[in-house]
């Protein structure tokens, strides 16, 4: 096994895949999203509620998922749900956009101050094939949030 | 163009010969006439992750959906690994994709 393929499956990506965050199907959740590779067929639902709290701003609780992907795919899109969950919709989307850039190589040196879990991703930018993978349900989510920025 | 088929059929036999004897993989169908062409599973890991790993050892693979979701489908599996062999391939090659998958097992171990 080359360095490539360990920094690929890094031991923070091994260990989301094995023990996901939040790994729970919901029928009863408030927002559903499901984030779909008809390419390689990986397909999540991603589910969550926005509240609002005592200072009137909305907060994304009880984040899951649950479906069947790849061990990238499913690492990232728990990693995603640890990072997002009791965040605002505005944090949520700042997030959403801080790790797509990173994993798309967009980002400058002043945003390259992240959390342990967006670089244990640096190994799929080795791997293009694999990028789809990293950023399925991290696109959904920014994709919804957009659009919830736009309403509000 | 015989020589081609008979070629990459000994090579789709070869593999599937070999691949039963290794644990917990298994071949998606089992047609009588089928092309040099063989999909399989690897229990508990993603056909994309198994197509890294060989990748990763020079070998090249194909894992997805094939364009096949109906079939998949109705099969309930969401997605397979898939080996194909040309005239280039040799029972070499077949062997080191065996040990590749064997190894691919204690990484994930």
């Amino acid at each position: 096994v080359t360095g490539d393929l360990k920094k690929l499956y890094s031991e923070i990506i091994k260990t989301h895949q094995s023990c996901p965050f939040h790994f729970e199907k919901r029928i009863d959740a408030g927002v559903t999203l499901k984030a779909y590779n008809p390419i390689c067929g990986d397909k999540f639902e991603l589910y969550f509620e926005l509240n609002t709290s005592n200072e009137q701003s909305l907060t994304i609780t009880g984040f899951s998922f649950y479906g069947f992907g790849c061990a990238i795919s499913k690492a990232s899109a728990s990693i995603m749900v640890k990072s997002i969950i009791g965040k605002s919709p505005k944090d949520a989307l700042k997030l959403c956009r801080q790790f797509l850039g990173f994993i798309n190589n967009e980002l400058t040196d002043n945003d390259l101050i992240l959390p342990d879990e967006f670089i244990a991703f640096s190994g799929v930018r080795d791997f293009p094939e694999r990028i789809e993978c990293a950023t399925l349900a991290w696109k959904e989510m920014e994709k919804y949030l957009n659009a919830e920025e736009k309403l509000n | 163009m015989d020589s081609t088929v008979k070629h990459t059929h000994i090579l789709a036999d070869y593999f599937k010969e070999k691949i039963r004897s290794v644990n917990n993989i298994s071949m998606v169908g089992n047609p009588k006439k089928s092309a040099s062409i063989v999909s399989f599973l690897v229990d508990d890991i993603h056909p994309h992750d198994v197509a890294s790993y060989l990748g990763n050892s020079h070998i090249a693979i194909r894992a997805g959906h094939h364009c096949a979701q109906p079939l998949m489908e109705s099969m309930g599996i969401q997605s397979t690994a898939r080996v194909s062999f040309s005239i280039y391939n040799t029972t070499e090659d077949v062997d080191k994709t065996i040990n590749a998958l064997i190894e691919l097992k204690k990484f994930w171990a």
